[in-house]
């Protein structure tokens, strides 16, 4: 079972992604949750997950700082990140992949499903490379 | 007999006498007549002159010029032999003498004789002869032409309340001019010299008003000659490429020019080779952008009518602008994602809710109270985004009515309650004694004012902290700090906002004060001060919001004729208060 923390201030996205994984998947994923980057950090610490699914915009850190501070913490850490944002500039999608993420996802332009099926996408291709 | 033949010679008499007189009169009147005609003639004939000469100087302030144009003319109406005139020229003087008809060297000689006499007297100095350089043209001169001028008289030439030269006119043959002559000359050189005077005037006026342009332009300006040497420099070119005061503009020493960044030699020499205007954009100088515009100067004058002088270079700075063009940017981003972000929402719960169906009451439930939040925040959004754009147009409208405030203030607080009691914060108002409770204002328009700055101050305020809202009276003229303290106002507003209340009328004013983080000085006045685009979009994108809740707040008591403001105290909390006129 792997294990997936999603840093995300957006509480109903929490809700119903949880709902969606635990109806489909409830074998394959084991689901934490951290509601803004801070939190993010303490629970990467706690509970070693083995992908972060990252939102950009969140109050007291956003992800980009959290990508930032998880790379201060730990230069040479492994841990496979896709962002899952609303935001779709430009800037921020380069801002985020140059910080060295696996992937970067448009919310709205994915379902559920979507967004499960670029998660084991990662999380494949990480076993595979190993 | 005797008597008839007097009679007789009487009346011959008297009739002699009277035609005697009539034709006197007659006589008279002719001489007058012939006087006024002559007159009549030599006025119109001066005019004609001074008509001549006007159309030949056009709008020449050149005295050379002028001069030359007069002594041109002057065959016209006056006879002579040599027209000779002497003109200062920076420490020089400048004789030309023009020969009608053959003279010997002795006149010419006599001539200037004369002329440096009768300038010497008129600047009352000695000139020596170094100081003179001297021209003939005109008729040759012959050894056997006449030798003495015996007839001269020179005019001194004056412009600007200074003599600056002369003008002088002979002839060989004695007492030839006539005091009217003269007089004619001398009031066609005078006319001639006040327009000059005049003329001069006009451009001195008008290039000090144009380097008073210059000098108060707001934009760097530079003028070059075809050569790229740098004629004028206005201050404000002088503070953006950061020369001293009273230092050289040089466009090929400058570090900035040096830089690579910007050729601007290349510029210019494009500009002023295809006489074409240069412009290049966001030029880098210092920290700041510029657009710098390189356009040639062409002459306006005869001479050089059409021809390209050299150049001007204007720096305009863009710095702001394209500040603000990244600030708007970053505004239409955090706008597109707050407007997803429930659309989102409301879309993959749908997409649950069909793969899932709706069998679980309480699945089904918690999905529909999300749609209605999803969808309730985002029309929140629109409407914002409406009434920001309204408030901006100037184009808020008010349904002003008596209303009562305690009433609208309890009824937020009602709203609220849920809010705060989930964060454990409390929510207290204090309505001052004594004061009317009914006001002429907007009541939907006051409960959005306290809607923003009430969830302004949970937001901010830590869990278990407190909230409080004030309301007491400002009377025109009073202290509102005293006023506040009198009314037991707990609030972080000091006395700083006392002269913005001192000359007000009449008003009730509103504090919301919470126990929160609190916000440095320069949040505070960046807050409040100047509301203007560039703070708010510096607002929205620390804040990562649309940041359009103070916006509304502050058109909203605007609108009302009211006076909006903040007070913070750093790690303490904030002070949000208006005003609503009584």
């Amino acid at each position: 079972m792997k294990k997936i923390l999603i840093v995300d201030d957006d509480k109903i996205f929490l809700k119903i992604f949880r709902d969606a994984l635990s109806k489909t998947h409830t074998d394959a994923f084991e689901v934490v949750v951290a509601e803004n980057g801070q939190e993010g950090l303490d629970k990467v610490q706690q509970e070693k997950p083995d992908l972060i699914v990252l939102d950009i915009k969140m109050p007291k850190m956003d992800g980009i700082e959290f990508l930032r501070a998880l790379k201060e913490n730990n230069p040479d850490h492994q841990l496979p990140v896709l962002i899952s944002s609303n935001f779709s500039d430009a800037d921020k999608v380069s801002e985020g992949l140059e910080l060295g993420v696996k992937g970067y996802v448009v919310k709205s332009d994915y379902s559920l499903d979507g967004i499960i099926e670029r998660i084991e996408g990662i999380l494949n291709d990480n076993v595979s490379g190993q | 007999m005797n008597g008839e033949l007097i009679i007789n010679v009487v009346v011959g008499l008297v009739a002699f006498a009277a035609v005697v007189i009539l034709l006197w009169r007659e006589h008279l009147f002719r001489v007058r007549t012939q006087q006024n005609e002559i007159k009549t003639r030599r006025k119109l004939y001066e005019l004609a002159i001074l008509q001549d000469i006007g159309d030949k100087m056009g709008y020449s302030f050149d005295v050379e010029r002028v001069v030359g144009i007069i002594t041109g003319s002057l065959r016209q109406f006056i006879e002579y032999t040599t027209v000779s005139y002497v003109l200062q020229r920076d420490d020089s003087y400048h004789v030309t003498i023009d020969l009608n008809n053959p003279v010997s060297k002795k006149y010419i000689q006599h001539i200037r004789i004369q002329m440096k006499q009768s300038l010497e007297t008129l600047l009352d100095r000695e000139i020596r002869d170094k100081e003179i350089h001297e021209s003939v043209k005109g008729a040759f001169v012959l050894e056997e032409a006449p030798d003495e001028p015996c007839s001269y008289f020179n005019i001194p030439l004056v412009v600007n309340e200074r003599v600056v030269g002369l003008l002088h006119i002979s002839h060989i043959k004695a007492e030839i001019y006539t005091e009217e002559d003269m007089a004619i000359l001398y009031k066609i050189v005078s006319q001639a010299s006040q327009a000059v005077t005049k003329l001069e005037h006009v451009v001195q006026t008008e290039q000090s008003k144009l380097s008073a342009l210059i000098s108060s332009l707001h934009d760097g300006v530079i003028m070059t000659d075809r050569e790229h040497t740098v004629l004028i420099a206005n201050p404000a070119v002088r503070e953006i490429l950061g020369v001293a005061e009273g230092g050289d503009v040089n466009l090929f020493d400058h570090q900035v020019f040096q830089s690579g960044r910007f050729d601007i030699v290349g510029a210019l020499t494009e500009s002023i080779a295809q006489d074409t205007v240069v412009t290049v954009y966001d030029v880098k100088i210092h920290d700041r952008s510029f657009k710098v515009v390189v356009s040639p100067v062409k002459g306006e004058s005869d001479i050089v009518k059409g021809k390209i002088l050299g150049a001007v270079i204007i720096f305009h700075d863009v710095t702001q602008e394209q500040e603000i063009e990244r600030l708007r940017e970053d505004f239409n981003a955090v706008m597109i994602h707050e407007l997803r972000g429930p659309l989102d929402g409301i879309k993959k719960i749908s997409e649950v809710m069909r793969a899932d169906g709706v069998g679980d009451k309480k699945a089904y439930d918690d999905y529909v109270r999300m749609i209605h939040e999803s969808s309730s925040h985002m029309l929140e959004m629109v409407n914002d985004l409406l009434d920001a754009a309204r408030i901006k147009a100037d184009r808020l409208e008010l349904s002003p009515r008596p209303s009562k405030l305690s009433q609208v203030i309890e009824g937020r607080l009602g709203f609220f309650d849920v809010a705060a009691q989930d964060k454990h914060i409390t929510i207290t108002s204090h309505i001052s004694e004594g004061i009317p409770d009914t006001h002429e204002f907007d009541p939907i328009r006051i409960e959005q004012v306290l809607n923003n700055l009430l969830s302004n101050a949970l937001k901010f305020s830590e869990e278990g902290g407190a909230v409080r809202v004030d309301v007491f009276g400002h009377a025109k003229g009073g202290v509102l700090s005293h006023e506040a303290q009198t009314a037991g106002v707990e609030w972080f507003v000091g006395d700083s906002e006392d002269e913005r209340f001192g000359d007000r009328d009449d008003c009730v004013v509103v504090s919301i004060t919470d126990s929160g983080v609190g916000m440095s000085q320069e949040q505070v006045r960046v807050l409040f001060g100047r509301f203007d685009q560039k703070n708010v979009l510096t607002q929205n994108k620390k804040n990562k919001s649309l940041g359009l809740g103070l916006v509304i707040v502050k058109g909203i008591i605007e609108k009302h004729g009211g006076i909006v403001g903040v007070a913070s105290k750093e790690g303490k909390g904030s002070t949000f208060y208006f005003s609503i006129a009584m």
